[in-house]
């Protein structure tokens, strides 16, 4: 952070300094689209400090000035009541950013402005930017900017931050702005609590710290941050007036609107008529399945384009380089190649199939469906004792379960939070469904499309049961609401769609990559050693011995065993692992599995694959993103629990009728 | 003549205003970010087997089952 005190003369003589400037905006209008025009890739993610909520950073140059910009969470109002406002109000009242950007929707003034008056009442150096215009001028409504300006005593900018050049169009308000001294910005008139509120500025003295006017009105609004201030400051509390404060601001914004906008014509909007179709009782739910499919239809397809070739890639950089360390002892290349090449290949090959579904599921949410989808699934969800929202994280495991169980994040009680997230586990991951479509159409041919798409119900039921059963034995409290904004449809903007995924494959990356690629160095060290031995005797087939007596039940040899221990540090490491232990090349190993494994045996992998332990990055996430040991515990071990009893009861099964 | 109800009970395309809200403190200002408000008015957009769309303060907003059923108002059809 600077050093540099918020001093106004020495701001003004240092025309150098860096800019600290903060977005703040509700969801859905448009705030990460102008946060990354602005900084593209020079984004750095990371946690607000002991909260897990996502901070964006990013730094820009504004007429020789390095710009730092903090894009702040979503959120509709500065109350204390979620983690997001709090981090908001406390940042622009602590870090005392140069200059606070709120950015508005322009086809949605009367909720926006909520925050933008809220704002104005925390501090004068705002400037507002009216985005997406172009729709307000296409739903009829014609904004008197200047007008606008007047009378919220504030720069405003209108905008179209889906169009080229933002920056363009804000770094000559952004420096003249920040070098202005005397923003006097219009505050909300509480007509008859005008006087309440003075007097409790009055009473304050030392104030919280916040300005006096800011928290006058939210100590009458109930704010239990404030209230606890002034507690301390033995004030009384007034009561009763916060129904009043909320009505008196709407009206406030409503006279202020109808002053500034002309309605010029009575038009269904675009999205209203997608709706009546899309959120139609009969339409909704085929529609929302056929998307779905969809999605998963076009991530396998486009991305098989790609699988082959990145193997091939790999499997002949292994061969050159093996001959080119030929010269060298044969551990040395083998560590080489078949360690650390084969480790970087395994992620690789799941990249495009992971990048292809992050980028079909960002173009869903950029254009507006995904709440839709909330809204429609949401009866099902509560089946679960969970609510719509919750299937975010449940679609965006199928891509991978990190970012699945980071998408937990988005619900409001930590209840859900956490039951959505001990389930994730369960849905398969690209690497999973990578390793069952590949087994499966070596044992099942025609049918194993079929198989795929039974075990992904399957898997969906056991989502379901697991959920029903947590659900009443931890969460017994309260039950979820869903509330939630269904924003206009719009065409998704590419580039947001780009760094949406970008982001979420980086998270892979980096999480996951760097931990898949330092074990599988271990493996391979663990099944080289002792050196001149017989798989069985190495240090890694001894460890698949061990667990030999519970997994012979489910009918599986040594080999299989030891590829579910490596399938620990990553998922799709199993196919890897096998062919290693068969001593063959991953192309040839679906002939030999034929040779040496039922198709029961095979069957039931499958099954276990897809339920048993979390990956190693997956807990790591889990441990993180709760902050319990209890509850990771929990996870790994439901999830071994119900891959052993099932894999044993179907193989059983299985072998009395005579599969076997 | 009192046309007070719950929002449960409005159809599709009814208009109401809002009366009263029966919840926590913080579903009450959880509701009043999304421009919910007691005497706002709205209209009801859909109303499926689970939640229910209402368009108020010019946002569309679903609201669950468990909320709709804290939310009492006032028919002004006419």
């Amino acid at each position: 952070m600077n050093k540099c005190h918020n001093n106004t003369l020495s701001n003004q003589n240092h025309s150098d300094k860096q800019l600290r400037i903060a977005l703040v905006g509700s969801p859905n209008v448009g705030k990460s689209t102008i946060f990354n025009s602005i900084c593209g890739l020079s984004q750095h993610v990371g946690n607000w400090p002991g909260k897990t909520v996502e901070k964006k950073e990013g730094t820009t140059r504004c007429e020789n000035r390095i710009v730092k910009i903090v894009d702040l969470p979503g959120i509709y109002a500065l109350s204390a009541n979620s983690a997001e406002e709090q981090i908001t109000r406390n940042y622009i009242v602590k870090e005392k950013p140069d200059l606070v950007i709120n950015i508005v929707d322009a086809s949605n003034l009367e909720r926006n402005l909520l925050l933008t008056t809220e704002l104005l009442e925390l501090t004068p150096k705002v400037i507002v930017v009216l985005n997406m215009i172009d729709i307000a001028n296409t739903e009829g409504y014609e904004i008197d900017v200047e007008k606008l300006e007047q009378r919220l005593g504030v720069k405003v900018i209108p905008l179209v931050a889906t169009k080229k050049g933002v920056m363009e169009v804000l770094s000559n308000h952004i420096i003249s702005a920040v070098t202005a001294l005397n923003n006097n910005p219009s505050q909300v008139d509480y007509q008859d609590l005008e006087s309440t509120i003075t007097l409790i500025i009055r009473k304050m003295g030392n104030h919280p710290p916040y300005p006096p006017r800011f928290a006058a009105v939210k100590a009458m609004e109930e704010d239990e941050f404030v209230i606890k201030h002034l507690k301390e400051e033995k004030v009384d509390l007034p009561e009763g007036y916060s129904e009043r404060i909320k009505q008196l601001r709407h009206s406030f914004i409503h006279n202020l609107i109808s002053d500034i906008t002309i309605k010029r014509r009575e038009s269904q909007s675009i999205t209203d008529k997608i709706d009546r179709v899309v959120l139609s009782p009969v339409w909704g739910v085929p529609i929302l399945l056929a998307t779905l499919f969809s999605i998963f239809y076009l991530t396998f397809t486009i991305s098989s384009i790609f699988q082959k070739p990145i193997e091939m890639f790999f499997s002949a950089s292994g061969s050159f380089i093996k001959l080119l360390l030929s010269p060298w002892p044969s551990w040395i290349s083998s560590l080489i190649v078949d360690g650390i090449i084969a480790g970087i290949g395994g992620v690789m090959t799941f990249l495009p199939l992971m990048t292809i579904f992050f980028v079909l599921f960002s173009l869903l949410e950029d254009s507006g469906y995904l709440p839709r989808v909330a809204f429609i699934l949401d009866r099902f969800m509560s089946l679960i004792g969970l609510q719509g929202k919750a299937f975010f994280s449940v679609l965006m495991g199928y891509g991978c379960n990190i970012a699945g169980i980071m998408a937990t994040r988005i619900l409001e009680r930590e209840e859900d939070r956490v039951l959505s997230l001990l389930i994730n586990p369960i849905i398969p991951c690209s690497a999973r469904l990578g390793v069952i479509t590949l087994i499966s159409s070596a044992f099942f041919g025609q049918k194993a499309a079929l198989v795929v798409t039974s075990l992904i119900v399957l898997d969906l039921l056991l989502m379901g049961i697991v959920g029903f059963i947590f659900k009443n034995i931890f969460f017994k409290k309260g039950s979820p609401y869903f509330l939630m904004e269904l924003p206009l449809y719009h065409v998704p903007h590419l580039k947001t769609i780009f760094l949406f995924s970008f982001d979420r494959i980086k998270t892979f990356i980096y999480r996951a990559g760097t931990i898949i690629v330092f074990l599988s160095v271990i493996v391979w060290i663990l099944s080289s050693f002792p050196t001149n031995t017989p798989f069985a005797e190495t240090y890694l087939g001894r460890i698949g011995g061990i667990f030999m007596p519970v997994t012979r039940l489910m009918g599986f040899n040594q080999e299989l065993t030891t590829s579910l221990l490596t399938g620990i540090v990553a998922k799709e490491s199993v196919i890897s692992t096998l062919a290693v232990l068969y001593g063959t090349g991953e192309e040839t190993l679906m002939n030999v599995l034929l040779s040496k494994i039922s198709p029961l045996t095979a069957f039931v992998y499958l099954i276990v694959t897809m339920l048993y332990v979390p990956c190693v990055a997956t807990i790591a996430t889990i441990y993180r993103e709760t902050g319990s040991y209890r509850w990771t515990v929990l996870a790994i071990s439901y999830n071994l629990v119900l891959a052993t009893s099932l894999g044993t009861a179907i193989y059983q099964i299985g072998k009395l009728l005579g599969f076997g | 003549m009192n046309n007070n109800t719950n929002l449960t009970n409005l159809k599709v395309g009814e208009k109401g205003i809002i009366i009263e809200i029966k919840g926590s403190k913080g579903l009450l200002q959880r509701l009043y970010s999304l421009g919910i408000i007691p005497g706002l008015s709205f209209i009801v957009e859909n109303v499926s087997y689970g939640p229910v769309v209402i368009k108020i303060s010019g946002t569309k907003v679903a609201i669950g089952r468990g909320v709709v059923s804290k939310i009492m108002v006032k028919t002004t059809n006419e």
